[in-house]
């Protein structure tokens, strides 16, 4: 048999090697160098990402066949992905260029980073800022910094952790609390301390009202409804160390240690708690509704987290706004940019909206389908309409740089556990903030 | 050097000058060795250039920028490296990591030779059955052990409490108390890893040569000495491998303390702080400045502890 000589062997390999690389330089024709066709027409693929939760799926399996009717060139390619996955990829995605063409997105994902560089600006394409801010409420537009009047994500659905809250209908009925007329944020807590339940011990082993899941957004609302600050948009100065922030953080220690409606060692986690049945009134989000009704059976309800009596002015903050934005990639592409849109503007529109309602209980930035005649013919139309007009006209973002508050929350979390004091809770998560803004503005400023 | 000529052999004759073996030099092996050594050859340096020499060296750039994905990189010098030193989550991350560490691996490696010891006196059959059983958990994902752990600690209603309630003795936290939730994580990680530990020191004790326990009954030596005196020392290969293996995993571990983490700061770990630093607070030039930091700490154990145990004697 005859065999190959080492030298015979590295000349064929190199010859292939070559050919190769040669193959691979040669241009890939595009869709555009099609010719005398016309581009529309042309199929086109849509990737879209999107968090992966039944209800996000039930809105894609409406949205998705009422788009292909009307652009039949255009094959949706839906793409699920985990919570963590969808954090954890997005931005080295978009980085390495092999993001989605439309992306689910939490605007706190993207406040520590320049937004313009994350996301296309739709503005134009979506019909203009003017035209947006007036079907949605415009609170839902300045979760982030962005330069000018522009539009970088399509605001889509929001559980407003904190800014909302929810009750167990049966405890409150059995304590006789009407929840749907607290006039003040005193009055949740009288109600607390009526529905919560203690052993001989005076152990707690059912809490009225627990603030364990928002404590660190509620302190953001105290301090503004206190007539305080504490972040400066222009210097970018971090103040939770302050006579305010230390009043609005003993509203919500008492809530622990004075009140006693909610006890550290009742459960490890809430939002499990509530499904046990375990809370009557939380603020972990209108999102939960839904969810531990259909999943857990437990019977609830939302309202809006009513200000302090002393209140200087009424104002909420809803944490963050879950939205959609489009691949820069997609400039070049003007044929999948209209695809794009469209199928983004399908997503938040009242039809698909709707659909979420029957299953979604938190709030959506739109303002037209609460005044939708079917709004009440869907599961949570009714009480997602009564939040939503009751909260978006007052939510307030501070618009940080900060992108991972948990350091700063875990801290204040240690002064209502009593292991520090308030004013050093405080003034430590000031030196963590600050930090993290600072290194952001200089990322943001290079 | 001295040579066969220093020493000439009896009769007075010296034998003939052999040419001293000269070392090939690189090239020269090169030319000499086979085609398909070289494509396997090739094929490992490739993959391992992508999978470990592209993402360290630009792991080693990021420690020196200010980056987030997005933005331009802004080089900030060692800013990352000193602000290490004097960032207090560091040093409690660093704490808790060392305080899992050396409680895991103490106890863990502890009970699985104990275990060990215990299955190497029981022959037949049920040496495999009860092998099986402790390597269950072992084989189940983590994951999956995680969420049933979680389940058993909950503070009200969980299976824990529920016992020991049953039978008068005080309900505990668990995961919801900052100075419970560490201990807790390491006792379900030692549960899912004490199999991997016996069926190693297992294999260890059962090549001790009997003929040794022999010799040692014959002189009189109870069990326990034997143990110290005959397996303690044989096994010790097995055990330092152990030991470099566990020091590594446990500072690396990051499923337990991510997926059920105790409050506050009480169980957040190097390995969780660096994936926080890098993927929720897009403080990437932090993060990998930080992984060096972790990744230069268990060289030095890893070279310390084959150094420090290194085996003297052949046997």
């Amino acid at each position: 048999m005859h065999k190959t000589s080492r030298r015979q062997f590295l000349k064929v390999g190199a010859g292939l090697g070559a050919l190769t690389m040669l193959a691979a330089c040669a241009p890939v024709a595009s869709e555009m160098d099609a010719g005398s066709a016309d581009a529309m027409e042309e199929p086109l693929d849509l990737v879209v990402w999107y968090q992966d939760w039944d209800g996000a799926n039930r809105i894609m399996g409406w949205v998705q066949p009422e788009f292909e009717k009307d652009h039949e060139n255009v094959t949706v390619d839906l793409q699920a992905i985990g919570y963590g996955d969808l954090l954890n990829k997005m931005l080295p995605s978009i980085a390495s260029g092999t993001e989605g063409d439309v992306m689910m997105m939490y605007t706190d994902w993207v406040v520590a980073t320049d937004i313009t560089r994350v996301f296309l600006d739709i503005t134009d394409h979506a019909g203009g800022a003017a035209e947006l801010e007036e079907k949605m409420w415009p609170a839902a537009f300045q979760a982030v910094e962005v330069p000018g009047n522009k539009v970088y994500y399509l605001p889509w659905l929001a559980g407003i952790r904190g800014a909302a809250m929810t009750v167990n209908t049966v405890h409150c009925d059995e304590a006789g609390v009407d929840y749907l007329n607290f006039g003040s944020y005193e009055e949740v807590i009288e109600a607390g301390i009526a529905m919560t339940q203690m052993n001989d011990e005076g152990k707690v082993t059912r809490s009225g009202y627990s603030i364990a899941s928002s404590q660190y957004q509620l302190l953001w609302t105290l301090i503004w409804q206190l007539g305080g600050d504490f972040f400066d948009r222009e210097t970018g100065v971090w103040s939770h160390d302050s006579e305010v922030g230390e009043a609005a953080a003993q509203i919500l220690h008492d809530v622990y240690h004075v009140h006693k409606t909610v006890d550290f060692e009742l459960f490890t986690n809430e939002y499990e708690a509530c499904g046990q049945q375990l809370v009557s009134i939380w603020g972990n989000g209108a999102w939960t509704m839904s969810v531990l009704t259909d999943v857990a059976d437990v019977p609830a309800d939302n309202i809006v987290t009513p200000p302090l009596a002393n209140a200087a002015e009424y104002v909420l903050y809803p944490q963050h706004v879950a939205g959609y934005g489009l691949s820069k990639r997609l400039a070049d592409d003007a044929a999948k940019l209209s695809a794009a849109v469209d199928f983004a503007l399908l997503i938040v529109s009242n039809g698909a909206l709707l659909q979420a309602l029957d299953f979604y209980s938190g709030v959506v930035p739109s303002k037209g389908v609460y005044n939708d005649p079917g709004i009440g013919d869907v599961k949570y139309g009714l009480v997602s309409k009564r939040v939503a007009e009751g909260m978006w006209p007052y939510a307030r973002y501070p618009q940080d740089h900060v992108a991972q508050q948990g350091p700063a929350a875990a801290e204040f979390d240690r002064a209502m556990r009593q292991e520090i004091s308030i004013q050093e809770a405080l003034s430590n998560m000031d030196a963590y903030l600050q930090e993290q803004e600072d290194q952001a503005r200089e990322r943001l400023a290079a | 050097m001295t040579t066969l000529q220093d020493h000439p052999v009896s009769g007075g004759q010296s034998l003939p000058q052999l040419p001293v073996a000269r070392r090939d030099s690189l090239w020269r092996r090169f030319r000499r060795a086979s085609p398909f050594a070289l494509i396997y050859s090739a094929a490992i340096l490739v993959f391992y250039t992508i999978i470990f020499i592209i993402p360290f060296g630009t792991g080693i750039w990021l420690a020196f920028q200010n980056w987030d994905f997005i933005t331009t990189p802004k080089f900030v010098g060692l800013r990352n490296f000193g602000r290490a030193f004097t960032d207090q989550y560091f040093w409690w991350a660093l704490q808790k990591t060392l305080l899992f560490s050396v409680v895991e691996i103490a106890l863990g490696l502890s009970l699985a030779l104990l275990f060990a010891l215990a299955l190497s006196q029981i022959l037949g059959k049920w040496q495999n059955i009860y092998l099986s059983l402790y390597y269950l958990p072992v084989i189940t994902p983590l994951v999956v052990s995680l969420y049933l752990w979680r389940w058993l600690y909950r503070p009200t209603g969980g299976a824990f409490n529920t016992l020991l309630s049953s039978v008068g003795l005080p309900e505990q936290p668990f995961l919801a108390s900052p100075q419970q939730a560490l201990w807790a994580i390491t006792a379900v990680i030692i549960w899912a890893h004490l199999g991997t530990g016996i069926v190693l020191f297992l294999a260890g004790i059962n090549d001790v040569p009997e003929s040794l326990f022999e010799a040692a009954r014959l002189d009189g030596a109870g069990f326990w000495q034997s143990f110290f005196k005959i397996t303690m020392p044989l096994i010790r290969p097995v055990l330092v491998y152990q030991m470099v293996v566990s020091v590594i995993g446990t500072v690396q571990m990051f499923e337990a303390f991510f997926l059920i983490p105790g409050p506050g700061f009480s169980t957040r770990t190097l390995a969780l702080y660096t994936y926080e630093l890098g993927f929720r607070a897009l403080n990437l030039g932090y993060g990998a400045a930080v992984s060096l930091i972790i990744f230069v700490m268990l060289l030095g154990a890893t070279v310390f502890q084959l150094r420090r145990w290194q085996i003297q004697w052949e046997h």
